[in-house]
């Protein structure tokens, strides 16, 4: 007898401990198996009997980002969505920015569990359109009525290459904000923001306060640290002309180049007439929040999150600069198919949904979100013609993230030369050079 | 009485006994030890010869990836920080466990609630105690500057500074940490015999020579017992660093772990990442060898 129940006690912790394992997909211990092939015949034969309600297609749905305003968004759009169509049924999820967001859409993609429909930035379509976890939605557009409304501009940045894979949701321009009250007791027009790069220094000398060393106000809010150092460098690298950190098409590494230098050295005159040292990845240590920074860079979601706080009231929006041009660097959240997804066209319907006029309509009333259709475009802009007409020309004149599979390496490379520049390890042009070498390595490993 | 069945016991051709019954016993943890922890070993063993990425078949490398950390500046910065943390995180942590320990072994009606205070931290999740200790450090509203700024001292910037930075995250550690020392080292008290100390009061020691000659050399086992586990935990050093400094400023506090998980998770290089992996692990068998080798002894102290 014990000679049985040994194996038998073996046997049984293995088999426990291996459907434990297991995704619950085709892995069925054979007493279950019997017990559902039974239950299919008698529900075909019941269904040969009476008229069966269709099965629900049950999609996942994943967007970066936690705030609490755009989640009511989403969870509305999705109940509405549900609504009109009820053989769909969307599960909601959300993660917050950065690493966390990246890690957790790896690990799914890698695991086989990644959600069906994502919302995401563009930077992201770099890395994963190569690796076929976007899928092409070409054919869908095609047929789609709003592809000849929606804005050339963000088509062009939801593609890669002739295809398009993403369609736009949350347009993220990088928006010059300033605090009027700072502004004024500065001894400045708080109705005229400086318009250049002259008078950016000039206007963040003029505000910058000090305490024996240290630096207790600060004019333009500029990170020394974080991954978001490279958003900074863009924009100013952009309005010296360059086009982008790295070219796109011919895989030109662009942040060494004399322009780009000599933006750099522009932030770092900045920092050195004094600036309040932040970590970008902690939006809580943003001096501009809190009324320590008289002027920073920051997006429509800032704007709206910053009018709520400290700063109520106090703050207001300004073109972008312009030196050589007049740019800034334009992000974009986008929503995405996966390209694991067996429903792509109930995935499709409700990217559709979500990119419909009454959608964006609504996203504007609740979030202030600009509107991708032009058909809006003019009704937008007389809502709020200051605010919103520089949104507009911001979205316009930016350029976003380089769509390269090497994206993250370039950012890393960028954010750290910053970082050296900002903590006087390294002199702009060393550090950028540096950057440029590592951004050439990863290029010729591709 | 009923008389006590013999154990039924095998023997094996070459005359060895062995137990059916035990070995089926002990096989769900061994078997639950290979599924989860050995097999994944060899599994990271055989991806830190392969450039795997995650999503395409992995193609053998050869040693190119261990190569490659050689010539890696960011891996051999994490390498020296992940020392200095352990060295400086484990054994201030021993000191004051070992401190509170011997401060609260008394009979008081105040001691659980000093205990407990002292432990509370360590049962805390690392992601929330980080988070509180982010907010104490913040240059702004943070309640160290508010402190230093009521006694008229100028603000620091804690976690942007990159001399302080490491530091900052040492004394949440040690903070968080040495409770559990002290626990131990509560529990290894209990088992020195009063006897030793009644004997010694009677040849006039004082309490220092009472713990140097009796406290001190009976801890030793619990002593060996905390650092070996101290290394190994302070070498698997993570979420602090993530959450506080995210390996920064100028790379001050990445480690090793911080620099797998970069490499393997936000790079997609998980080949690279295990290598990673398989270096971390055989420089953590051999410091614990190294410990046993030469920290070990005196355990067999003789109180009979």
């Amino acid at each position: 007898m014990r000679k049985l129940i040994v194996p038998l006690c073996a046997a049984l912790t293995a088999a426990a401990v291996l459907a434990g394992c297991g995704n619950g997909k085709g892995q069925q211990p054979a007493p279950a198996a019997a017990e559902n092939a039974a239950k299919e015949e008698t529900e075909a034969a019941q269904e040969q009997a009476e008229p069966v309600q269709t099965e629900k297609t049950k999609l996942t749905f994943l967007r970066v980002g936690t705030e609490p305003e755009r989640k009511a968004y989403w969870e509305s759009s999705v109940a509405l969505f549900m609504e009109a169509n009820p053989d769909i049924e969307i599960e909601y999820q959300e993660c917050g920015y950065g690493d966390d967001f990246e890690t957790k859409l790896n690990t799914g993609f890698a695991s086989g569990t990644a959600p069906d429909i994502i919302n995401f930035t563009m930077a992201s379509m770099g890395t994963r359109v190569p690796l076929g976890q976007y899928a092409c939605l070409d054919e869908y557009a095609a047929a789609w009525e709003g592809r000849d409304d929606f804005m050339e501009n963000a088509l062009t940045l939801g593609s890669v290459g002739d295809s398009l894979y993403g369609i736009a949701v949350f347009p993220d321009p990088r928006i010059l904000i300033y605090n009027k009250e700072l502004f004024v007791e500065a001894g400045l027009d708080p109705d005229a923001p400086p318009t250049n790069w002259e008078e950016l220094l000039e206007y963040h000398k003029k505000l910058v306060k000090k305490e024996g060393d240290n630096v207790v106000q600060t004019g333009f809010g500029l990170p020394t640290s974080g991954t978001n150092m490279q958003h900074y460098l863009s924009v100013f690298i952009e309005e010296n002309g360059v086009k982008n950190l790295v070219d796109e098409e011919t895989h030109e590494v662009l942040c060494n180049t004399p322009e780009a230098i000599e933006a750099a050295e522009f932030l770092k005159e900045i920092a050195d007439a004094g600036v309040i040292r932040w970590d970008s990845n902690n939006s809580d240590q943003n001096p501009f929040a809190s009324g320590l920074a008289a002027m920073t860079l920051g997006n429509t979601t800032d704007f709206h999150n910053w009018n709520e706080g400290a700063v109520a009231g106090k703050i207001a929006m300004a073109s972008p600069l312009t030196h050589e041009r007049q740019a800034t660097f334009c992000g974009m959240g986008f929503m995405f198919m996966s390209g694991e997804t067996p429903h792509k066209d109930e995935v499709w319907r409700f990217i559709e949904f979500i990119a419909s006029a009454e959608e964006m309509w609504r996203r504007y009333e609740e979030l202030g979100v600009t509107p991708m259709r032009e058909s809006l475009r003019e009704r937008y802009v007389a809502e709020n013609p200051e605010s919103n007409g520089i949104i507009y020309e911001s979205i316009n004149c930016g350029t976003g993230s380089p769509k390269v599979a090497y994206a993250n390496s370039v950012y890393n490379a960028v954010n750290d030369a910053m970082e050296r520049v900002m903590y006087d390890v390294e002199d702009p042009e060393t550090a950028l050079n540096t950057a440029a070498g590592e951004i050439q390595k990863e290029i010729d490993n591709q | 009485m009923t008389e006590q069945q013999p154990v039924k016991k095998s023997r094996r051709s070459n005359g060895k006994v062995y137990d059916n019954c035990a070995y089926a016993m002990i096989f769900p943890a061994y078997f639950v030890f290979a599924v989860f922890i050995l097999i994944p070993i060899g599994v990271v063993f055989y991806y830190s010869i392969t450039n795997f990425n995650m999503y395409s078949k992995p193609e053998l490398v050869g040693a190119a990836n261990y190569l490659n950390l050689i010539g890696d500046g960011d891996f051999l910065i994490s390498v020296r920080n992940t020392l200095f943390y352990t060295v400086f995180t484990l054994f201030p942590q021993l000191a004051l466990g070992l401190l509170a320990a011997v401060l609260l072994y008394r009979k008081s009606k105040l001691l659980p609630v000093f205990r407990t205070a002292f432990y509370l931290p360590n049962v805390m999740s690392m992601v929330c105690i980080s988070m509180v200790w982010l907010w104490i450090y913040d240059p702004t509203f943070g309640v160290l500057n508010m402190v230093l700024r009521t006694f008229g001292v100028s603000t620091k910037q804690w976690l942007q500074d990159p001399d302080m930075a490491m530091f900052c995250i040492i004394l949440m550690s040690i903070w968080k940490s040495c409770g559990y020392s002290m626990v131990i080292f509560l529990s290894g008290l209990t088992s020195i015999p009063d006897s030793l100390y009644e004997a010694a009061s009677l040849d006039g020691a004082n309490p220092v020579r009472k713990f140097i000659h009796i406290t001190w050399p009976m801890l030793r086992p619990t002593t060996f017992f905390l650092l070996v586990t101290g290394i190994v935990n302070s070498f698997s050093v993570f979420e602090q660093v993530n959450i506080m400094t995210g390996g920064g400023p100028l790379k001050m506090t990445t480690t090793i772990v911080h620099q797998i998980y970069r490499r393997g998770f936000l790079e997609f290089k998980m080949g690279y990442a295990s290598a990673m992996s398989v270096v971390l692990l055989a420089f953590s068998i051999l410091v614990t060898m190294f410990v046993f080798r030469y920290g070990s002894k005196g355990q067999d102290v003789d109180v009979s």
